[in-house]
């Protein structure tokens, strides 16, 4: 197999090092490579030495000490790959470093060079790339919870594409035998549209065992700090000095994400669970899209509750999003990133009262959107037209009136706003008639084929439970249960039920017995869709499009349900063979659905027709576009 | 943005021999991606060559291309899917005998002697350009080369050897590809690579330099008719930029190949043309002066001569490169259109994205007045506030100054009275008030009962 990857190593003395980073290089490294060792004339024979012993290896030898850049120039000179990789011999690589480096390259053409995170030798992280001060000086960046670009990377382990580096130049002969060349390298490949890259899936261990002593290492860094200040002094003017970033912590961040063509701040209850309803799949998707707009972007999620951190958040890390939690001074928190966001997006009127507005207070530059994901001030509302008590009622009715304010209050202090129906854009239209309120709701991939009626069976409810006692859809399986599903069963006896949703209540596993299974939750619950021959949810209580009946209509699965949950859904004329107000009502509209087969089948398509017109991913994409036209990006 | 239904955007392949390390290898085919890719932007470029990646070299710079493979229905098959079209640009001659082939065993050698196949090429063309003819051309290949849509040769004597194989039309003659240079290595990395050659004694550290790509010419006539300070042969192994800067850096070139010539030419760099063989000076023929060429190497110093008068390409063969490379990329979309692609929609695709590019456009700049705006007031507010601070500190300069005064006289009241003070204690002091005073005593007493 024909090698992608050449290793330049620059030695000047200590052959031992040599030896031992291509011993554990070959031990960690699978795939095939060339390895070309140049030798900076080393005064203690270490050239000679490898020259002799290194049988694998090109071994290069130059008459006088040039140092790395020189080294590392006559070392690619010299490579055949399409790929370079310098490495210095105090870097102890380990398993599994190279694969995530190269599969990144494959992925994204417009990336010159990529980078591991560089450790220290007890695990901490010693540089996940590094900032670039108007000082001309550097400082490492810590944090490696996320693949980003960076300003530059250390050349002690970074691979770059052969042809990327010819086109900048190589390393610049201008520097004297080490320190600087490799941020003047990086600087020159992006002056030449590629970018370099830290990836935190891959790791080595960097020892540091430098060659100079730390006196000459000093004058070094002087001289070579000097060449660099006078040959990028325009980009230079450009930023701030990195000796100003302790006294004013938020321009590091500037620094940090000064490559990213826009920079957002998503605020949500929690990193998006996108398998666990309760609307996180449309914020998974609406994160997805402000991702997806462009790979460079610095997309930084807020979760308010740390639920689920550690199972969720890896996910969305690896697509270069910064999850950011446990933040218990807002206020430092926002003046440490004061005008960092180009967009602040806030979901929902709790995250809009209490995070958004604070945050925003530090970023008047940045872009105001408000995602209502659904009109909260329904669900009090709700409770108030079905309550008895009259205490409750009262409860309800100010609840529901401390909502619409504050919802209010959200749409008119955003510059632009998200619905998830046109009912809804409607009433936002209505209340902030200055701000452009768009409708995103859900997108979802409709197959071209679904099973048909045959081989379905049984009623299945879906629906997350959140492990609380009386939310919507609590309320919703009991009624099913104790309400709609004795009448049903006395017309056919036998009719099964499953409940499909994460984290189900005391209340909802109570149910489990006899022709009732409490399934909880499941990683997809397209298969239980496509085996049920009926969903009925009697959702009394909610806002907006629910989510799981998108997927039912996906799925080729007719349901029945009640007026609030049709909300959005498209249904038209077919409402009246699907929508029902009591009980009683309900237990009509399923029974004609369990026995009428062709009206099953013409409910079916129906169904699928309104999904692809109405929440196809497509959709979804081009309303989402909008919203972020409407923010400046486009 | 709306979602495409049909293909907007193509796919075209380069066949090269960038698996060689020619210097015109390599240039050729970056140059002629890139004239194609700047006429048709997000287009998708993939690189052939005989054997491409199997056996790379340093000198292809890291540029990989596939390898051709067997002449099968399969790999053609392939190839023929993988892009709209193919742009055969190789530096070698089409035609030459299998014997004479650069490639072991024969590889890919079928490709360019007979093309894909009829059936492959009704839906895929082949479009050679600038290509070079071998003498005597074999019919299949005259055969392959009729099926083309566009076929341009980069010298007469191509084109004469192709109308002697019977094949019939006119076929443009087109100069080197070379001339629109400018610009394929930046001006910067092609002074950090001198640099980089002078360290590493590629080059001389300092002084002129006269290259040559032959050491049988007399090189020291050369220095001395030059008045240069070093001859340097042309160095081997090097990548493109290397070589490039290697020119660049040069007073003067003396070439044995045509691609040398016509990058000199682009260049600027004086050039001439020494040609044992009478092959190089036919593309030579069409940027240079026929005096800047010559096939015997004691005729060299009048090439040079010449060479120094007629170093710049000009601007028409220029022209007439570009206006190649329009045909190409026109040749490319009709083949695009051919299989189903919507060069239409394309167009709209593009006006769509230059509407949402205005519409963003103009909500930051709506956004940027806005905050234009705010800042304006906030600094309105503030020089307010700096007349006010300057009028209050006028103020306090002038109460200042009154105060100062009243201290003044009252510091001189103060020196007053103290001078009558002391004139009255001197007066009290002396004998006739001390002695008169039990008289005074008494006196008071009676004027006081």
């Amino acid at each position: 197999m024909t090698p992608r990857l050449t290793f330049v190593l620059v030695s000047y003395g200590r052959r031992d090092l040599v030896v031992t980073c291509l011993k554990t290089l070959a031990e960690h490294t699978p795939a095939p490579y060339d390895v070309i060792v140049v030798d900076s004339a080393s005064p203690d024979g270490t050239g000679e030495w490898l020259e002799q012993n290194l049988s694998d290896a090109t071994v290069l030898r130059m008459e006088k000490n040039l140092g790395f850049g020189a080294g590392c120039n006559l070392g690619v000179q010299h490579a055949r790959t399409e790929l370079v990789c310098f490495l210095n011999a105090d870097v102890e690589v380990r398993d599994g470093w190279l694969d995530p480096l190269l599969s990144f390259l494959d992925d994204h053409s417009e990336v010159g060079a990529v980078a591991p995170v560089m450790l220290n030798s007890d695990g901490s992280v010693q540089e996940s790339g590094s900032l670039i001060g108007g000082d001309g000086w550097c400082r490492a960046w810590e944090d490696a919870s996320f693949p980003r670009e960076v300003d530059y990377a250390s050349a002690a382990c970074l691979i770059v594409r052969r042809k990327a580096f010819h086109q900048a130049g190589g390393f610049s002969p201008e520097y004297e035998i080490a320190y600087f060349e490799d941020v003047d390298l990086q600087l020159a490949l992006r002056q030449r549209g590629w970018q370099t890259w830290v990836i935190p899936q891959s790791t080595v261990e960097h020892a540091r065992h430098g060659s100079s002593s730390s006196e000459r290492a000093t004058e070094l860094m002087r001289l070579n700090h000097g060449v660099f200040q006078r040959r990028w002094a325009d980009e230079l003017a450009k930023r701030p000095a990195v000796t100003s970033l302790d006294e004013w912590p938020h321009r590091a961040l500037w620094l940090r994400d000064r490559n990213a063509p826009y920079r957002v701040l998503l605020i949500d209850d929690r990193v998006p669970q996108a398998d666990r309803g309760r609307g996180d799949p449309r914020t998974a998707a609406v994160v997805d899209s402000w991702i997806e707009a462009h790979p460079n972007a610095r997309v930084t999620f807020f979760a308010v509750s740390a639920e689920r951190l550690e199972e969720y958040a890896p996910r969305w890390q690896a697509k270069g999003v910064e999850v950011v939690h446990g933040v218990t001074d807002l206020e430092a928190w926002s003046r440490s990133r004061a005008g960092l966001y180009d967009v602040i997006v806030a979901f929902r009127p709790h995250n809009y009262a209490n995070y958004g507005v604070p945050i925003a207070r530090s970023q008047p530059q940045a872009i105001r959107v408000y995602d209502s994901e659904a009109l909260f001030h329904r669900r009090p509302e709700q409770h108030f037209e079905h309550s008895v008590d009259s205490a409750e009622r009262r409860h309800h009715a100010i609840e529901a009136a401390r909502l619409r304010e504050e919802e209010q209050s959200a749409f008119r202090w955003a510059d632009v706003a998200v619905c998830v129906s046109e009912e809804e854009a409607e009433w936002a239209r209505r209340v902030a008639p200055e701000t452009p309120a768009h409708v995103a709701c859900y997108p979802i991939v409709t197959p071209d084929e679904v099973p048909g009626v045959e081989g379905r069976e049984g009623i299945v409810f879906f629906g997350g439970f959140d492990n609380t006692p009386r939310t919507p859809n609590e309320f919703a399986v009991l009624e099913l249960a104790n309400e709609v599903l004795p009448g049903l069963r006395e017309r056919h006896p036998g009719l099964t039920l499953r409940v499909v949703g994460a984290d189900p209540s005391p209340n909802v596993l109570a149910l489990h017995g006899g022709l009732n299974e409490v399934v909880g939750r499941v990683p997809d619950p397209r298969p239980w869709l496509s085996a049920a021959r009926l969903h009925v949810v009697p959702m009394r209580f909610g806002a907006g499009v629910k989510i799981k009946f998108v997927d039912s209509m996906s799925a080729g699965l007719p349901f029945v349900t009640t007026p609030v949950g049709a909300e959005g859904l498209h249904l038209g004329a077919y409402a009246r063979h699907l929508v029902g107000e009591s009980p009683a009502e309900m237990v009509e509209l399923c029974d004609r659905m369990l026995r009428d087969d062709a009206l099953w089948s013409d409910v079916q398509q129906e169904m699928l027709r309104i999904c692809r017109e109405h929440f196809s991913a497509d959709g979804f994409r081009r309303s989402m576009a909008k919203v972020l036209l409407d923010c400046g990006i486009a | 943005m709306r979602e495409p239904t049909s293909r907007t955007i193509g796919a075209f392949a380069l066949w090269t021999s960038s698996d060689l390390p020619g210097f015109g290898d390599q240039l050729i085919s970056r140059l002629t991606e890139r004239e194609l890719l700047r006429r048709l932007p997000g287009w998708r470029a993939t690189w052939y060559a005989p054997l491409g990646w199997t056996r790379p070299i340093p000198e292809d710079g890291g540029y990989v291309a596939a390898p051709l493979g067997d002449h099968g229905s399969e790999r053609i098959e392939q190839i023929a899917a993988s892009a709209d079209a193919s742009v055969l640009t190789p530096t070698f001659p089409l035609g030459a005998a299998r014997a004479d082939w650069l490639y072991p065993d024969g590889a890919a050698h079928s490709y360019f002697a007979e093309g894909l196949d009829p059936e492959a090429e009704r839906t895929h063309p082949l479009i050679s350009s600038c290509v070079r003819i071998a003498d005597e051309p074999p019919v299949e290949l005259v055969t392959a080369l009729a099926r083309q849509p566009y076929l341009t040769v980069r010298d007469r004597r191509s084109c004469d050897r192709l109308a002697a194989a019977g094949l019939s039309g006119d076929i443009p003659v087109v100069p080197h590809p070379a001339l629109l240079l400018d610009g394929l290595v930046d001006a910067e990395a092609l002074r950090t690579r001198t640099q980089h050659l002078r360290q590493l004694g590629v080059l001389p550290e300092d002084g002129s330099v006269v290259v040559v790509q032959s050491t049988e010419l007399p090189l020291d006539a050369v220095r001395d008719f030059l008045a240069a300070d070093h001859v340097v042969e042309m160095p081997g192994g090097l990548v493109l930029e290397d070589r490039l800067a290697v020119l660049q850096a040069a007073s003067a070139v003396i070439a044995t190949d045509e691609h040398v010539a016509a990058a000199c030419a682009a260049l600027g760099t004086p050039w001439a043309l020494y040609d044992p063989t009478g092959e190089e000076r036919w593309p030579a023929l069409e940027f240079g002066s026929p005096k800047q060429i010559v096939e015997r190497a004691d005729r060299i110093t009048d090439a040079i001569s010449a060479g120094l008068r007629f170093s710049a390409s000009s601007e028409h063969a220029k022209r007439a490169v570009a206006t190649h490379f329009d045909r190409v990329a026109a040749a490319i979309e009709q083949a695009f259109a051919a299989r189903g692609g919507d060069l239409t929609r394309r167009l709209a695709d593009l006006a769509e994205e230059n509407n949402a590019l205005r519409h963003a456009q103009w909500r930051l700049r709506d956004r940027m007045l806005v905050e234009r705006q705010k800042l304006a007031d906030t600094l309105g507010e503030a020089w307010r506030e700096v007349a006010a601070a300057k009028a209050d500190a006028e103020r306090a300069r002038n109460e200042l100054a009154m105060a100062q005064t009243q201290f003044r006289e009252l510091r001189n009241e103060i020196d007053r009275l103290a001078l009558d003070s002391r004139e009255l204690d001197a007066l009290r002091n002396t004998k006739l008030l001390r002695w008169s005073q039990p008289v005074r005593e008494v006196y008071g007493k009676i004027k006081g009962s």
